[in-house]
């Protein structure tokens, strides 16, 4: 057995200075170390059902699972192999609620072209598993770094991503909140799922893009290196935003891992795990000269 | 249907079409038994009946025949006989399927012969020589008389119209002759022209015995008298043999020539077909397929005994063909369908019918291609509709085209006598179908297990999100199996908490299709007949409103999902009924409260959602001595309280003077309630209410506590008729001068319990409210010992300390009250061991 994790935790949302409503949804479940952000779309309350129901479904189904131990062929949809127990468990949680938030807007006039974005970070002992759909980021600060750990389905990150178009371009574009994929809008969702290995003092942030939109990457990495404590970021982050018009809800959850435990798993699974890590790391090391 | 599927339909099709393909081109493909089987079925449906010529007559050796005449082989001589008979008689053939191959063995002959010779040889100058020629003339006419060969002969040359048979292989028991004139044979070869070698090959013979030389010189023509290849499945008769390279006509074949006024030398094989005069046979490998027809059946036939006695035919013989062969037991026979047992003279005489009034099916050489085009064809749509199909569908369709493909080759045969080689493109269909179907088969069945678990998934998914209708939707994709059932039950139980009769309805009796399950049924004519006074009750409720509320508090009969057994008592607030939790069959206490009774609408909500805040609280207290809370939930205007079931009473009934429990029990029970109390305490939930009717006293012994912190959830809200709610008896001073309560006024109630457990008396009592309530913030409770004597003074002391009117004056904890209680209880046993040992002493000295 290893040490224990320990973390702070702390979520806000907030509705803004022009909306009425509040479309985003989140969950701070330290039980289970699972976070969520989601931002909802749609007309009247249905992009907060969305949003809710995006957040209820994947709790309640990852706790489930997690407490029948249910074995991954028998998750909603297939299993990927390549990833952990956990992670499948989050995928077919998002496919799930995905699904629900689908059939519910066929289904239902008030629901009809609902949608949402999910981000979702699941904390445990020697694995941190961020999953994404749409544009609602996932941050990681490690060793003084911003990392991204989300990516966005939208038409212009994909096009950054093609080449097409350059970021600075992408931040003005109009088209920026396209989503390419969200929850809700297709029977079936294809989730961004990355799995890495913790280490201490990292520092996780999911937003909604009422952060994004109005706090640039490198506002973000100042801020919560300078950061005392989870609270205190989520308050610093909505005052910024409150600052700059907050034309959007805006909703932030801080996970700072103090102590990130050791990990129990196999040696072939911390050997993938660490190979992956290395991926992700070579990837962002070829982009950077793009840039 | 996915990609992979699609694939995997295209190329076992396509195997299945390629395999028939190679079976419908080589000669002896494994299918060909099934399709003669095809084929016999076909023709026996497709005899009819023709009034055709008749011109054979068949001459039976019959056994009839052989019982009067002896066994065969007969003397050769009956069959010359025959031969003059049957040439007397005008017949235009005389076909005698018998076997000739050699001479006679004749013993007698060779001894008359042998006289005869050594006589002329010795006779040379020596006695009479008028008496040794007459002598010589009689041995000589003794030896004609008994040559039978030579009889036989010279009818057969004098009848000039005899077919003989030449033999592939000899009669049982024959030897082989010594020579063969292979001379003979010459003068019955066909003509050939672009005869395939193989077929030659395979009709070849390696040697052919013919009649003795005498006899075969005499006939008019020899052929190939069997045994016939195939015969025993007579319905193909092979039209030659191929000896040494030429080409001999089968003994049918020889005749019809004859009777055709042909030689074997006009005739001419080609290719696929004999030709023979203005007739041209068709012929498949080298046979020809019979169609036979009813008319053959009644070829007349004559016992060979009858005509020979008779020395005479009937005149039908006249211009005819007599057909002269074995047909008594023993002699080898042939399946046709007309009989199982059909001799071999009479299937000559079928086939030689046939031939002369051109009764055969064809089978032209291009027929292969045609089948083969069929399977591709058929084959290709198969592979290509069949994937897309429902089970159903398909099968309809491979049905269809099965039976399209036997019917279109049926009515070929009918209308234009050729024979098409259904069964082989029927099963190519079939066998895509077998194909397409497993392959369907299996991917489905791990696509219907996935999306089972998807939609069980989903279904339970929306049921949680309380879309009860798309959950439903979900549910009922699945098979109807009992854990779908209890799914689905689960479903209608919350329909029903939330007054949805009619979707209850509808879910249940969607069950109940399958079959009944738990109390199904009941339910469901409860739903039926609610449904009815629903609206019935609706009218009523417009006029009299009261009186349905009092009716409903009489027969209630479920309260949300729980189904009402009986009621257990009134509680402070409402009925306690004894009731099922249909989903997980278990019984438990429900506790159910009319806020609407007691509250002012305005406020009911507020209290509601105190009460059910309160009661949540109280309900995650998990000790042993408190009672269990499962739900909590709203019913129309019932509030209610879901707990666990106890056997056992509570405490009213053991405050009667006449029914106290004693001291020692009453010491255990009011500690332990001391126990629930402080672990409730810890947990910052004070009781409010403790009084017998809330602790239970349970058959195993034990005790349970209820009600936790559902007082202050009602007391301290205001109500309809201003009073406060329950009785006032047990309340501490604190709470009736309205200040801040704690843990401390719960020892209060409990000490007041404890007098009355003790005594049957209540420690305050008041003619009116306001009197007690005095004495219980003023006035010191009676001594115990007032009561009865025997109570311990230690009880005193400790219930002077609960019933202190200054909670800091008190036990400042239950767990301090419990361990007095426990104290005092050790102490009394004590004593009593003590007690009893000086009196054990006392009778021991």
């Amino acid at each position: 057995m290893g040490e224990a994790l320990q973390l702070r935790t702390s979520g806000i949302s907030d509705v803004g200075l022009q909306r009425e409503g509040n479309e985003d949804s989140l969950l701070v479940e330290d039980s289970l170390g699972l976070y969520i952000v989601a931002d909802g779309m749609g007309g009247h309350l249905a992009g907060e059902v969305a949003s809710q129901v995006a957040v209820e479904m994947i709790n309640k189904s990852y706790r489930k699972w997690l407490t029948n131990e249910t074995p991954e062929d028998e998750l909603f949809g297939h299993p990927d192999r390549s990833l952990s127990k956990a992670g499948n468990y989050i995928l077919s949680s998002i496919r799930l609620a995905n699904r629900i938030i689908y059939e519910m807007a066929a289904e239902y006039d008030q629901y009809r072209g609902m949608g949402t974005t999910v981000s979702i970070v699941l904390v445990s002992r020697g694995l941190i598993i961020a999953a994404n759909v749409g544009d609602s980021r996932i941050y990681m600060v490690r060793d003084g770094r911003l990392e991204k750990l989300s990516k966005d389905h939208t038409i212009v990150s994909e096009q950054v991503e093609m080449g097409v178009m350059s970021a600075e371009e992408a931040a003005v574009s109009p088209l920026k909140h396209i989503l390419t994929r969200n929850l809700g809008s297709s029977e079936t969702v294809d989730a961004e799922i990355f799995e890495i290995e913790p280490s201490n003092k990292d520092r996780l942030i999911l937003c909604s893009d009422g952060l994004t939109d109005l706090v640039s990457d490198e506002e973000i990495l100042a801020v919560t290196k300078k950061a005392e404590d989870p609270e205190n970021l989520c308050q610093k982050f909505v005052q910024l935003v409150r600052s700059r018009g907050a034309h959007d809800n805006t909703t932030v959850v801080a996970v700072f891992l103090d102590h990130a435990g050791k990990r129990r798993g196999s040696p072939i699974k911390k050997a993938g795990t660490l190979f992956s890590d290395l991926t992700i790391g070579l990837q962002k090391f070829r982009k950077k000269p793009g840039k | 249907m996915t990609k992979q599927s699609l694939n995997l339909n295209l190329v076992g099709g396509s195997c299945v079409v390629l395999l028939f393909l190679f079976f419908s081109f080589v000669p002896f493909s494994p299918l060909e038994p099934l399709e003669r089987a095809l084929y016999d079925v076909e023709t026996s449906l497709l005899i009819s009946h023709h009034k055709d010529p008749q011109r054979i007559v068949l001459i039976e050796i019959d056994d009839k025949s052989i019982d009067r005449l002896g066994a065969w082989p007969w003397p050769r001589s009956f069959i010359a006989g025959l031969v003059q008979i049957l040439t007397e008689g005008g017949a235009k053939l005389i076909g005698l399927h018998l076997p000739f191959v050699e001479e006679e063995r004749n013993g007698a002959l060779e001894k008359v012969r042998d006289f005869r010779q050594r006589m002329r040889d010795s006779e040379v100058g020596q006695g009479n020589k008028t008496m040794i020629t007459s002598v010589q003339e009689n041995l000589l006419r003794l030896e004609e008389a008994i040559d039978h060969d030579k009889q036989l002969v010279e009818s057969v040359e004098g009848s000039g119209r005899v077919i003989l048979p030449v033999l592939s292989q000899l009669p049982h028991g024959q030897s082989k002759p010594s020579s063969v004139d292979e001379g003979l044979l010459s003068e019955s070869f066909l003509m050939e022209k672009n005869v395939d070698p193989s077929l030659k090959e395979e009709l070849s013979v390696p040697s052919l015995y013919p009649p003795y030389p005498s006899l075969a010189r005499a006939s008019l023509g020899l052929g190939h008298g069997g045994p016939v290849h195939e015969a025993a499945t007579g319905r193909a008769y092979p039209m030659f043999v191929t000896y040494k390279g030429s080409l001999v006509p089968s003994f049918a074949l020889r005749v019809a020539i004859a009777a055709l006024d042909k030689r074997p030398g006009q005739v001419l094989v080609e290719g696929n077909s004999v030709r023979l005069g203005d007739r041209s046979i068709p012929l498949m490998n080298g046979k020809m397929l019979i169609k036979f027809d009813k008319g053959q059946r009644d070829l007349p036939r004559y016992s060979f005994v009858d005509v020979a006695r008779a020395k005479s035919l009937p005149p039908v013989i006249k211009g005819r063909i007599g057909l002269v062969g074995l047909t008594f037991g023993g002699s080898g026979t042939v399946v046709t369908p007309f009989s199982r047992t059909t001799s071999q003279v009479t299937f000559l005489g079928y086939v030689l019918d046939s031939i002369l009034n051109k009764r055969f099916f064809l089978r032209p050489s291009f027929m292969p291609y045609v089948e083969g085009g069929a399977i591709l064809l058929l084959g290709a749509l198969a592979v290509v509709i069949f994937p897309g199909m429902g089970q159903l569908t398909r099968l309809g369709w491979m049905t269809g085209m099965v039976v399209l493909c036997l019917l279109s080759g049926f009515l070929v045969m009918v209308f234009s006598d050729v024979w098409v080689k259904t069964a082989t493109i029927a099963l190519s269909v079939a066998g895509i179908y077998v194909v397409v179907t497993g392959i369907h088969v299996s991917f489905t069945e791990r696509a219907t297990r996935e999306s089972m678990e998807s939609n069980r998934l989903l279904g339970l998914s929306f049921q949680s999100q309380g879309l009860f209708d798309l959950a439903f939707d979900k549910f009922r994709k699945l098979p109807l199996d009992l854990e779908t059932k209890d799914l689905i039950y689960n479903l209608g139980l919350e329909y029903e908490q939330k007054r949805a009769g009619n979707k209850a309805l509808a879910v249940y009796e969607y069950i109940n299709k399958g079959g009944g399950f738990r109390d199904l049924d009941e339910r469901i004519v409860r739903l039926k007949e609610s449904d009815k006074s629903s609206t019935l009750g609706s009218h009523n409720q417009v006029r009299q409103p009261s009186f349905i509320e009092d009716l409903e508090e009489e027969e209630i009969t479920s309260v949300g999902r729980y189904k009402i057994l009986e009621t257990l008592g009134r509680g402070s607030m409402g009925l306690v009924y004894k009731a099922l939790d249909p989903k997980i069959n278990r019984l438990l206490a429900i506790k159910t409260i009319r806020f609407s009774d007691e509250f002012d609408e305005d406020v009911i909500q507020e209290i509601k959602d105190r009460f059910f805040r309160e009661a949540e609280i109280a309900g995650q207290l998990s000790h042993p001595s408190i009672v269990t809370i499962y739900d909590l939930g709203d019913d129309r205007d019932l509030t209610y309280m879901a707990m666990e079931y106890l056997e056992g009473e509570d405490l009213e009934k053991f405050i009667a003077r006449n029914n106290l429990l004693p001291l020692q029990k009453v010491l255990h029970v009011v500690a332990g309630v001391a126990d629930a109390l402080d672990f409730a305490h810890k947990a910052d939930v004070i009781h409010r209410d403790i009084k017998p009717a809330n602790i239970m006293l349970l058959k195993s012994g034990g005790i349970k506590v209820t009600d936790f912190g559902i007082a202050k959830a009602i007391s301290s809200s205001r109500t309809k008729t201003g009073v406060i709610l329950g009785t006032p008896n047990y309340m501490s001073p604190e709470q009736i001068m309205g200040q801040k309560i704690d843990s401390r006024s719960d020892i209060f109630s409990l000490g007041v319990l404890f007098f009355q457990l003790l005594t049957g008396q209540l420690p305050f009592q008041g003619d009116n409210l306001s009197s007690l309530l005095y004495q219980i913030t003023q006035v010191r409770h009676p001594q115990l010992g007032h009561y009865n004597a025997k109570i311990p003074r230690a009880c005193e002391q400790i219930m002077d300390k609960a019933l202190a009117k200054n909670p800091n004056e008190r036990f400042q904890s239950a767990a301090e009250f419990a361990r007095f209680l426990r104290m005092l209880a050790s102490k009394i046993d004590e004593m009593r061991r003590k007690k009893a040992g000086q009196r054990r002493m006392a009778v021991g000295v």
